[in-house]
């Protein structure tokens, strides 16, 4: 314990393994350093986290409030995109590059449902949408898929 | 938003910020694709 102790002193962070002593081709350290890896990935991941908002949050969903300030404490920044920009910029755009893909995608999307205008507009949206993300490279966007975008666009992005 | 996932970007509904953070970072952990179930 006193050589964790030393570490800590100088807030390094630190984990203990199983044995304090075990040969690197064993099989103990392989296994105590797949256990660590997961948690190096999630630590390091997290680390300057950009994720993109798109959309308001719907006002009955309270319990999805965040701290813009205190995510920017923990290093995590929140790029934000309007919904109604959103949609502009689809529907200024001539390519459907993604036709096809939510089909590909979903063999059970095969219906009327995702069939001609609507299935364009679910192509120029994702291209828009894959553009935004390249462009302001977030890692992860939540949507707003509530009643509002149903109602703009007869489509939301939770049923693609 | 199931494509997103599949190409590695963690998306949520109704603008869950906390809820896709968690999503990465369980993707982050398996290093497969997550889901949020609320």
């Amino acid at each position: 314990m006193s050589a964790c102790n030393k570490p800590r002193t100088v807030r390094n962070p630190y984990s203990l393994t199983t044995l304090p002593h075990r040969n690197l081709d064993s099989e103990i350290f392989r296994t105590t350093w797949t256990g660590f890896l997961p948690s190096a990935r999630v630590v390091k991941g997290l680390k300057k986290l950009r994720i993109g908002a798109i959309g308001a949050r719907p006002a009955a969903f309270n319990t999805v409030r965040y701290s813009e300030k205190i995510l920017e404490s923990a290093g995590i920044s929140v790029e934000t995109l309007d919904l109604s920009e959103l949609w502009e910029m689809a529907g200024s755009r001539t390519t459907t590059a993604k036709f096809g893909a939510p089909q590909g995608h979903s063999p059970s999307s095969l219906d009327e449902q995702h069939s001609g205008r609507r299935a364009r507009q679910m192509a120029k949206l994702g291209t828009v949408i894959d553009t935004w993300i390249a462009d302001t490279e977030v890692t992860s966007a939540p949507f707003s898929a509530g009643p509002r975008s149903k109602n703009i666009s007869a489509w939301s992005p939770a049923r693609s | 938003m199931s494509m997103m996932s599949d190409q590695g970007l963690s998306s949520a509904c109704e603008v869950d910020v906390a809820g896709v953070i968690g999503m990465h970072a369980l993707q982050l952990a398996s290093q497969t694709p997550s889901a949020l179930l609320d």
